[in-house]
């Protein structure tokens, strides 16, 4: 019996005896994962804490092959009976899945951990209390709210922090556990200038403690990203160069990782369908996902199937030289996985990045806004107008205006509209600033060619 | 006096009784307890195949304590009395610097309603009746055109077995069905790709397909909006006069006034909408309510997840606005009655005010005349999602199908879209409204603060004088 305060549970050994229990059931292959997490979040507003919210939860997954099909379960439930009709509804399923060929665990001689010693967990995350975690929220709205006179009013800062212990046992001998923290510290702001009100926030994530910016930092650069929207107004319908904030270059960073994955090509779902080899973006511009990077926020020894971590260039010098994969999908294109399984305890994998980023250029961010005589420094993308079949993006945008090489005005209610391919190409410039804070994806600021953009 | 049965709860009274005594140990407004078990199973399906099938189990229980507008949660997915009071004492936490004051309840049953008949149950259906359904979507999908290439769908089925227990003794339970069919095409042309997709159901079982519309009518459309995408010319940028065609544009309610609309950001002063009841917020034109009583509707609720009754709220009534939606702690902050807005994903997740079914009301003008009445312009019919930043209140929704309105007629069809605006400037230059008020009878999900609900939505067709289209021509 497990307690509430301690992970004590052996989820390696429980992942073991799923796989075995479901092998003794009659399946080809059987992989089961165990997952344990202790999680704490705060949100404090005003001053007073608003929200306290406190769990740790459990759940396995199991997923299992028979005669060419697959088919997966999950369940919050440990108890003998539950485990044992979980598996019950597992063989039924198998049973109504069609054959494919590609389906089936990763090659054994994929699986296992990388040799580079990854580390993705931070013990010094358990010794924090609770009133230390709760006071570092305080201390960033404060700071946030005492930047500005006209910013007297917050959505709350919040604190979160989670650490988790996954296994990963299969039955082609794999058996695995990692452990690993994630912090965040973010904080959202209102304020109000001529009686329009205006907000924005910052935020730092990341594994380890020692990364997240102080929270008079975060608290400054809410302030200051808040206060920089007042006055905002829309710009005349026209087409104008973009200069990509990293934050929304992350997005962009995103987007080509999903339409460079195999499991896009392999459906032919993708505007970079049919373009392994070419150039697909400036010479600029290089993608690289690398889940062994030493001290970065998405670093993992092994990925969601157990196929060992490795770094992997995606895009080089502007030709897309990679498809990330995993088994199914590597399956289907004849190649093997490059070990971009990303699996929760629910479903299917699937792929998705590590550490994801864009390859720094040479130019700082001012010099970059220094050389555009009239265009839009993009801050904010928002809503769902993209399609990443055929690349074509059309989004509501926010940002500022470039005149003669210098921030002029706040920009917003306007869209952009273009198409990725050819906004990849168009890009002329890339920034030399990397931060890894924001997330497992980071991407310096990126200056692209004119783009439609719509307002008056 | 209540005489009905008090609902059962997965541990016995008494245990929840000793839970919530701890949980106001240190003192609070009030303290409860939600437990749910969640059953689901998806199957998908592509390339003329079951591709795969997936089943999963959740349980576990939230135990709350409220003071005043502040909220302390702790969950466990082991349910045993000793982990409810951990829990307990855990969320205890929030009111550290009060004083107990726990008085005990006798327990008393809430009534619900009964929103959500299940004819053909999905729990009771086997997989085969599934893949049956699947399979005549996909071949319904690749009849439409010899030019679908792909085809991807899904069949989702949950079922939510909720009960609840508070420190004022009121207990319910409450079992909620949720079946969608989610279908995606591909259409191509030399090398020239395009996308559709659509989607069906709602809290009612698999007799849906029978009575509202088919595997075959939702895969169809996605194969026809795909192949219509394959003709789609790039569309203006600017600003434009907009048609909203009747149903699917209820997104637009959604995000120009219902978000801003949630009582939680108003009482806090974060909305546009904030402190602007009685004031003129959209044209006179405009009445729109959010409702959680209609009958299988996927935004619908017998009751909310704090116990309130949804009821019919009218937020604005002839362009005026009336009211919030609200939850407990927004009810009792702002002196008003619970709307039945409080809802949460999961027992994993704190209850706020969100919407249900938000709608317009029909109006007098004929949707044919509305059309003929543009000289240039967009007409929208299908939208893809929605975004809006509730502080300054600007929204953007995408169109996934749409034409140009020419000297009073739908032309050319138009690639996808983002219509941009600012909730009550566009509200406000609302200048037709349709009789055809139609509901939405998508899969639509609303995601807030990182939690996802199931929502409803409809409108009659309406002209919206000015709307800046995010198109590619200038």
């Amino acid at each position: 019996m497990q307690t509430h305060t301690e992970t004590s549970t052996d989820l390696l050994g429980l992942a073991g005896d799923l796989v075995q229990r479901m092998q003794r059931r009659g399946v080809d292959q059987a992989e089961a994962i165990v997952v344990e997490s202790k999680d704490f979040s705060a949100t404090v507003r005003l001053g007073e804490v608003e929200a306290l919210e406190e769990a740790t939860s459990r759940g396995l997954g199991l997923r299992a092959f028979r005669n060419g099909s697959v088919a997966t379960s999950s369940s919050s439930d440990f108890s003998e009976d539950a485990i044992e009709r979980l598996i019950d509804r597992l063989l039924e399923m198998l049973a109504v899945g069609d054959a494919d060929p590609a389906n089936g665990l990763p090659e054994a001689d994929l699986l296992g951990p990388c040799s580079a010693s990854v580390d993705s967990y931070d013990p010094s995350l358990a010794s924090l209390s609770a009133v230390e975690k709760i006071e570092r929220a305080r201390r960033a709205e404060a700071a946030g709210l005492s930047s500005d006179p006209r910013i007297q009013n917050s959505e709350g800062a919040g604190w979160s922090d989670s650490i988790a212990r996954v296994a990963l046992a299969n039955s082609l001998s794999f058996a695995a556990e990692k452990q690993s923290s994630s912090v965040s510290l973010s904080l959202s702001l209102v304020g109000e200038d001529q009686g329009v009100k205006q907000s924005d926030f910052w935020y730092n994530t990341h594994r380890f403690l020692k990364e997240i910016q102080a929270p008079e930092e975060i608290g400054r650069r809410a302030a200051e990203r808040t206060a920089q929207k007042f006055g905002a107004r829309k710009v005349k319908t026209q087409q104008a160069p973009l200069l990509l904030d990293p934050l929304v270059a992350r997005r962009f960073a995103q987007m080509v990782f999903g339409a460079a994955s195999a499991s896009a090509i392999y459906r032919q779902a993708s505007f970079l369908t049919q373009r392994m080899g070419q150039r697909i973006a400036a010479e600029c511009f290089s993608l690289i996902d690398d889940a062994t990077l030493a001290g970065a926020p998405g670093s993992r020894s092994f990925d969601g199937e157990g196929v060992t971590s490795r770094p992997l260039s995606i895009v080089e010098n502007g030709k897309l030289c990679a498809n990330p994969s995993d088994a199914y999908s590597a399956r289907r294109l004849q190649q093997k996985s490059s070990g971009h399984a990303a699996r929760g305890l629910r479903g299917q994998p699937g792929v998705a990045p590590s550490n994801l980023m864009i390859a720094p250029g040479k130019s700082s961010v001012e010099q970059l806004i220094g050389s555009v005589k009239s265009g839009l420094y993009l801050t904010q993308l928002f809503g769902m107008g993209y399609n990443s079949v055929t690349g074509d993006l059309s989004q509501g945008a926010a940002g500022f205006w470039i005149e003669n090489g210098a921030l002029a005005y706040p920009v917003q209610e306007i869209t952009v509209a273009g198409n990725l391919l050819q906004m990849l190409l168009s890009i002329e410039a890339v920034a030399s600033e990397l931060d890894w804070r924001l997330g497992a994806t980071a991407a310096p600021a990126l200056l692209l060619g004119p783009v439609t953009i719509g307002g008056e | 006096m209540s005489s009905a049965a008090i609902p059962e709860l997965p541990l016995p009274p008494e245990d929840c009784l000793r839970a919530l005594a701890a949980a106001l140990s240190s003192g609070g407004d009030f303290a409860d307890i939600y437990f749910e078990e969640n059953i689901s199973t998806g199957l998908s399906y592509e390339e003329e195949r079951v591709k795969s099938a997936s089943h999963g189990v959740s349980r576990g229980a939230g135990v709350r304590v409220v003071i005043g507008d502040r909220q302390g949660l702790a969950y466990t997915d082991i349910l045993t009395a000793e982990s409810l009071q951990r829990c307990a004492e855990s969320a205890s936490a929030i009111a550290r610097d009060s004083r107990a004051q726990v008085q005990t309840h006798p327990l008393q049953a809430q009534p619900t309603a009964a929103r959500y008949q299940v004819e053909q149950n999905p729990s009771d259906s086997d997989l085969q009746t599934r893949v049956a359904f699947l399979q005549r979507a996909d071949r319904a999908a690749r009849a439409f055109d010899s030019r679908i290439v792909r085809v991807q769908l899904g069949l989702a089925d949950e079922l939510r077995r909720i009960s609840y227990i508070n420190s004022d003794g009121l207990v319910w339970s409450d079992v909620q069905p949720m079946m969608t069919l989610r279908a995606s095409a591909i259409a191509a042309d030399g090398s020239e790709l395009r996308t559709g997709r659509d989607s069906g159901g709602g809290r009612i079982g698999f007799e849906y397909f029978e009575r509202q519309r088919s595997p075959e009518v939702i895969a169809g459309e996605a194969a026809r909006l795909a192949i219509l995408q394959l003709e789609a010319r790039p569309a203006p940028a600017g600003p434009m006069t907009v048609v909203l065609g009747p149903a699917d544009s209820g997104v637009l309610l959604h995000e120009a006034v219902g978000h801003g609309l949630e009582a939680d950001f108003n009482r806090k002063g974060l909305s546009n909408y904030s402190n602007r009841i009685g004031q003129s917020v959209a044209s006179s034109l405009c009445t729109v309510v959010d409702a959680g009583t209609f009958a299988n509707m996927r935004g619908s609720i017998n009751i909310d997840d704090e116990g309130n009754a949804p009821g019919q709220t009218t937020l604005i009534e002839g362009g005026v606005l009336r009211g919030y939606m609200n939850d407990s702690i927004s009810a009792r902050i702002l002196k008003t009655k619970a709307t039945g807005n409080g809802r949460r994903e999961s027992y994993a997740h704190l209850p706020m005010p969100r919407m249900t079914n938000t709608y317009m009301l029909a109006g007098q003008s004929d949707p044919e005349e509305i059309i003929r009445s543009v000289k240039r312009g967009v007409y929208a019919r299908r939208f893809g999602g929605g975004q809006v930043d509730i502080t300054k209140g600007d929204f953007v929704f995408s169109v996934e199908e749409s034409y140009l309105i020419e000297d009073g007629k739908l032309t050319a069809p138009l690639k996808g879209v983002t219509l941009i605006g600012n909730g009550p400037e566009v509200m406000t230059r609302i200048d037709m409204v349709g009789r055809d008020l139609k509901f939405t009878d998508g899969g639509w999900t609303c995601g807030k603060n990182g939690q996802s609900m199931p929502v409803g939505m409809g409108i009659p067709t309406v002209r919206v004088s000015e709307i800046t289209v995010g198109g590619q021509e200038r």
